[in-house]
């Protein structure tokens, strides 16, 4: 593989990875902060 | 327990802040900035790999300094221990980047994507101590098991140095520290500077943010966990109340 091979598997792996934890992280839905705020 | 750690207004503000940072810093890092002189366009990959491992070593030390907060009974509060939860969390996504693009790295530049030296073993090994961390951190969310989260979070902090110092202490593949190495004081110039820098400045961003998201929402899984058998403690008592029928001795 070229350089620039590496070089796109990288940056484009590092996006997937954050990409997953993003929509993993969220809040579960109807879940608004009246839920958490009431404590 | 406090829902939010940043204002939402601010948190909506920080997160464009960061996607353009973020933008800006890979059209710097891809386009912009020349290939390497000696490295070529590898170097590409030097851009994120440098700011993530710099951001794991920042996300792990604020998980100990809460651990250490949530220890100290008159600095005890759950969110600290929350706190460095949601901040190893961070590390652990930094800490694993780190090691990937390590290894896209090395192949073209070292001829082969993994070396047991000091330096990648030690930084496997900070990994998989965060990750159990974490896993252990998932089994409860009683005040017994933040105390010894925090305690298990101070001793894996103790790989910290270990990878830092690593390659001073041992001979290895990695070269020793470069940005920050008065011995070799290394001019890095213009656009690839811009690039290196851009990466740590849009990664801290980006770290606040996950800081926040995952804050929240391990909050809300506590409180979640705690109505759980807050409900099922009050139905105990409400069973236990009721007048036994069918029973004669």
């Amino acid at each position: 593989m070229s350089q620039w091979g590496y070089v796109a598997v990288g940056w484009i792996s590092t996006y997937v990875v954050l990409g997953v934890w993003f929509f993993t992280s969220r809040m579960p839905k109807n879940q608004d902060d009246e839920v958490t705020d009431a404590h | 327990m406090k829902s939010h750690l940043l204002p939402k207004r601010f948190v909506t503000l920080l997160w464009i802040v960061t996607i353009v940072a973020l933008g800006i810093h890979a059209v710097y890092s891809l386009v912009i900035s020349p290939p390497d002189a000696i490295q070529g366009d590898a170097v590409r990959l030097l851009y994120l790999h440098v700011p993530a491992a710099w951001l794991a070593y920042l996300s792990f030390g604020v998980t100990t300094v809460c651990s250490i907060l949530y220890l100290i009974p008159r600095t005890r509060n759950d969110v600290y221990d929350i706190l460095a939860g949601a901040s190893a969390r961070a590390g652990v996504i930094f800490c694993g980047l780190t090691l990937l693009l390590g290894g896209l790295w090395g192949k073209p530049i070292w001829g082969v994507f993994w070396a047991w030296d000091a330096r990648i073993t030690s930084t496997a090994v900070l990994f998989f101590l965060y990750i159990g961390y974490l896993a252990l951190r998932s089994l409860s969310y009683t005040a017994e098991s933040a105390k010894r989260n925090a305690w298990i979070a101070l001793f894996a902090f103790i790989d910290v140095p270990i990878v830092h110092f690593s390659v001073t202490w041992w001979r290895t593949l990695h070269q020793q520290a470069t940005v920050f190495n008065p011995d070799l004081n290394p001019h890095i110039e213009g656009s690839m500077a811009a690039s290196l820098w851009l990466g740590v400045l849009a990664f801290t961003l980006l770290y606040v943010v996950m800081l926040d998201r995952q804050y929240r929402r391990d909050v809300y899984h506590a409180i979640r966990q705690y109505d759980t058998l807050d409900d099922a403690i009050q139905q105990r008592i409400h069973e236990s109340a009721e007048p036994q029928t069918g029973v004669s001795v």
